[in-house]
């Protein structure tokens, strides 16, 4: 399943992409709990200022690309050379070089198929309805959401850091939202 | 749209991309439709026919076994290979033009190649085993030939067709989620939310999503290019007269990038101009396009030259008899057609101004196709004609379900083409903004 967004958040908002980087640099060096980014198009060093790792789809389709290959090498050794053996004129009716082609095409769909897989893992992607921070969040604004979370990061603490940081637009959902304002 | 000078703004973006999704369609659109959709029956109703009548409906005979059917075939593989160059190449190689053409050039790699596949399973005669291709267990214990490049291409069309599909899919999910949430109609809301797959936008989600992406295009490209090659070796390794050549695979490989950029063509021209889409797929990248097509093509002539030097090189009477048919025999129509539509309408493109009119690139990419379909007739039907032997030598006249099939297959191609600019956003919605928007402050930007 996706993963949910805090019960008790602030959200916020942004139309400018270098204001929005900005402010995901600050909440990562304030050491603000989980800070959640949603972009609606990918952003260049984003994935850096959030602090995460270089993905690790990459070394899942190179597994799936040798294991394919192997798998396809293994089939064609069973097929050809062990289950039906040909011998024509006292030599064996097959030639490694043949499987070249096959081997490389299912090795590649071995890996087409994982990465398409490890993509929906990652991402946790499921059909059905996603749990939308904001319908503009996937249109025209950039989104930080931050959780609220004891008196270090109270509701009002969080805005006012929001409000510090040039979100156009700052909203606080979930049961924060309903509470009085200790200001 | 926005056709204004101002520069564009996220939301225009998703308002004009996403339009045609939220309205109704109109009477070009309707008319379109039911008139492809009408040629596509006649494909349905000659494989009703030739299902219940046999393979002799069409014109094959003994001799020009490989007719109608397999020309078609590598016509259709060779569009779809283009539209496979165009987005996974071009992102390779950071071609940010390429956001306004991918989305269109990868359904049209994906209409193209069902297309295609159907052809080979047309020709086998018997379709309703055709699952015989298929390598699995069986009670005696046989496989297929695994000697054999038709097998080759059995394996090359499955994973190809695969990878094109999830490729095209993925590249769409942040697109559907834009749609998703901008949906107002419930049932438009379950069908994006399923097709989006909750897909939310988050730092992370792009981390990964961005690697797949980029990866789908390292797997692509020696997919696609082996896929071609594949095909060409088919006919290489035979001893026909014309086929038995070793240009073939990079003559194929640069054929069907030429020609699926003609088709390119064919389908952004009018899709431009009737969506309105001028400020996302401009004159500079149908410009370029039309520098590859010129590339392509001239890569093209050259091979047709060389293969008549080989075949003169060769000292082969059966070679050089072959050629000098082709040029002089009775069919000599088909060659100096092929020859006129691929090698002089694109020498237009050497001119910056006709470059960047799309009115002549549409000409240049209807009669490239013309051009692009008669070479795979002439290699198929012309070569087996006049084989080895002439005793042999025949005729090969295509009967009314030749044309219902070659015919039946555009109006597939076409219906598919007309019902995906109703359902999906025909330039990636995302991509263009981290062009266009994100872009401009960040020129190194990966996806752009």
């Amino acid at each position: 399943m996706p993963e949910p967004l805090p019960a008790n958040h602030v959200a916020g908002f942004w139309s400018d992409e270098q204001t929005f980087l900005a402010a995901c640099g600050a909440a990562r060096d304030a050491h603000m709990p989980n800070p959640i980014a949603f972009a609606p198009w990918p952003v260049h060093g984003l994935e850096r200022v959030m602090g995460h790792k270089p993905s690790w789809i990459g070394r899942a389709v190179m597994v799936a690309i040798l294991l394919g290959a192997a798998g396809c090498l293994h089939f064609f050794v069973q097929s050809s050379v062990l289950e039906w053996p040909i011998n024509v004129s006292g030599k064996p009716y097959f030639a490694p070089q043949f499987w070249v082609v096959p081997i490389l095409e299912t090795a590649l769909l071995a890996g087409a198929l994982v990465n398409l897989m490890a993509c929906f893992h990652a991402c946790r992607l499921v059909p059905g309805d996603a749990e939308v921070v904001d319908p503009r969040a996937t249109d025209d604004q950039f989104c930080l959401v931050l959780a609220v979370d004891g008196e270090r990061y109270s509701r009002e603490s969080l805005q006012r850091w929001l409000s510090d940081h040039r979100a156009e637009r700052v909203e606080v959902r979930g049961a924060a939202a309903t509470e009085p304002t200790h200001a | 749209m926005s056709e204004q000078q101002q520069p564009l703004t996220a939301k225009q973006i998703t308002d004009d991309l996403t339009r045609p999704i939220f309205s109704l369609p109109g009477v070009h659109w309707l008319g379109g439709f039911l008139t492809a959709a009408g040629i596509s029956g006649a494909l349905f109703f000659a494989v009703a026919v030739y299902v219940i009548a046999g393979y002799g409906v069409f014109g094959v005979n003994n001799v020009v076994n490989w007719g109608n059917d397999i020309g078609t075939y590598i016509y259709w593989i060779a569009v779809a290979v283009a539209g496979t160059i165009v987005s996974s190449v071009l992102l390779l190689f950071r071609q940010k033009w390429r956001t306004g053409v991918n989305r269109a050039t990868e359904a049209m790699t994906i209409f193209a190649i069902n297309i295609a596949g159907l052809f080979p399973l047309i020709h086998t005669g018997r379709p309703w085993v055709d699952y015989w291709l298929i390598p699995m267990p069986n009670d005696l214990g046989m496989w297929p030939q695994f000697k054999s490049p038709i097998m080759w291409d059995v394996f090359a069309i499955t994973g190809y067709a695969t990878c094109s599909v999830v490729f095209f899919y993925l590249g769409l999910i942040p697109d559907f989620a834009t749609v998703r949430d901008r949906a107002t109609r419930k049932w438009q809301k379950l069908l994006y939310s399923m097709l989006a797959m909750g897909w939310k936008g988050t730092s992370s989600d792009w981390n990964h999503y961005e690697r797949a992406y980029n990866q789908f295009a390292w797997i692509a490209t020696p997919l696609v290019i082996g896929m071609h090659s594949t095909i060409a070796t088919l006919l290489a390794v035979s001893h026909v007269p014309g086929w038995h050549a070793t240009v073939f695979p990079p003559y194929f490989v640069a054929g069907a990038i030429f020609g699926g950029l003609a088709m390119a063509f064919v389908i952004l021209v009018p899709m431009r101009e009737m969506m309105k889409l001028k400020a996302y797929i401009t004159d500079d990248h149908l410009e370029r396009l039309a520098k590859l097509l010129l590339a392509c093509g001239m890569v093209v002539a050259y091979v047709y030259g060389m293969e008549f030097f080989s075949a003169w090189w060769s000292e082969s009477p059966m070679e050089r008899e072959q050629f000098w048919w082709r040029l002089t025999g009775e069919s000599c129509w088909s060659f100096w057609l092929m020859a006129f539509c691929n090698l002089i309408p694109i020498q237009l493109l050497w001119f910056k101004s006709l470059r960047r009119d799309f009115r002549v690139l549409f000409l240049v990419g209807l009669l490239v196709n013309v051009g692009m379909w008669f070479e795979r007739y002439n290699i198929m039907a012309l070569s087996l004609r006049h084989g080895q032997m002439p005793s042999e030598w025949t005729s090969y006249a295509f009967t009314p379900f030749d044309y219902m099939i070659l015919a039946g297959s555009f109006g597939m191609f076409f219906t598919q083409i007309l019902l995906f600019v109703r359902v999906a956003p025909v330039v990636s919605i995302a991509e263009v903004k981290a062009t266009l928007l994100g872009g401009r402050k960040h020129e190194d930007a990966p996806h752009a």
